[in-house]
C-alpha cells in the first residue's frame, strides 16, 4: 500500500466516524425531543364538544380565535374545555388551531398590574420585558398555552423549543394554583 | 475494486482514538444542528 493511499483511507474513515456521529446526534435529539413531545401531549387535556365557547363572555382576543376556527375545515379544529382564570375571564377557549394559532394577547394587564413571571424558572428580565410587548402578563396566560400558543411564542422569541424544556406552561399552572 | 479488510481492521484498531474524536465531534455537531419543529 501506498503512502497516499494510507493517508487516503485514514481520512475517509475519520470522515466516516464524523459522519456517523452526526446522524447520530441529530437522530439522538430528534428522538429526545419527540419523547418530550409525547410526555406534553399525554398531559393535555381531552378534547371535549364545541359548546364550551360562550361568545356572550369571551374576551374579544378569544372571540377573534373562535371565529377563525370556524373558517378552517372542519376536520382540522379541536376544540378543549376553555381555561378560566381566578378572576372568570377566559383564558383561552380554543386549542388545536393549526401553525397560524397565538395565544391571547392583552393590550394592558388585568387591574393594571403585571404578573412576575420571572417567578418562572428560565424567564429572566429580558424575556418577561419580550412577554409583556407580546401581550402576555399574567402566569394564567401561560399556563392556557396550547401547542400550538407555544409554537407561536416560540417562533416569535425565537426560543427553539425553550419554552418545552423549561416546562413554563407547567410552572406558570402550578404557580397560579398557589395564588389561587 | 476490493475491499482490503485487513487494513481496514488494522486501522480502526491503530486509529481507534481519533476515530472516537471525530466520532465525537460530529455527536456534537448532529446534535446542535437539530432544531425542534414548530408544532
Amino acid at each position: 500500500m501506498t503512502n497516499l493511499a494510507h493517508i487516503a483511507e485514514t481520512a475517509l474513515l475519520l470522515l466516516s466516524a464524523y459522519l456517523f456521529g452526526c446522524i447520530v446526534g441529530y437522530g439522538l435529539r430528534r428522538v429526545l425531543h419527540a419523547a418530550r413531545g409525547t410526555r406534553q401531549t399525554a398531559t393535555a387535556p381531552v378534547p371535549v364538544a364545541p359548546a364550551v365557547v360562550e361568545p356572550r363572555r369571551v374576551p374579544s382576543a378569544a372571540a377573534r380565535l373562535a371565529a377563525r376556527v370556524e373558517d378552517l375545515p372542519p376536520s382540522l379544529p379541536k376544540l378543549r374545555p376553555a381555561t378560566t382564570s381566578p378572576d372568570g375571564v377566559v383564558v383561552a377557549a380554543v386549542a388545536g388551531v393549526p401553525r397560524e394559532g397565538r395565544p391571547m394577547q392583552l393590550t394592558v394587564p388585568r387591574g393594571g398590574a403585571a404578573d412576575n413571571l420571572k417567578q418562572i424558572e428560565g424567564i429572566g428580565p429580558k424575556i418577561e420585558a419580550s412577554l409583556y410587548a407580546l401581550g402576555i402578563f399574567h402566569l394564567g396566560q401561560i399556563a392556557g398555552w396550547s401547542k400550538a400558543d407555544i409554537a407561536w411564542v416560540d417562533a416569535q422569541l425565537a426560543f427553539k423549543g425553550r419554552i418545552l424544556r423549561e416546562r413554563w406552561v407547567e410552572q406558570a399552572r402550578e404557580l397560579s394554583r398557589a395564588v389561587a | 475494486m476490493t475491499m482490503n479488510w485487513t487494513a481496514l481492521a488494522y486501522l480502526l484498531v491503530a486509529y481507534w482514538p481519533y476515530l472516537a474524536g471525530a466520532a465525537l465531534i460530529g455527536l456534537m455537531v448532529g446534535w446542535r444542528s437539530f432544531t425542534p419543529p414548530n408544532t
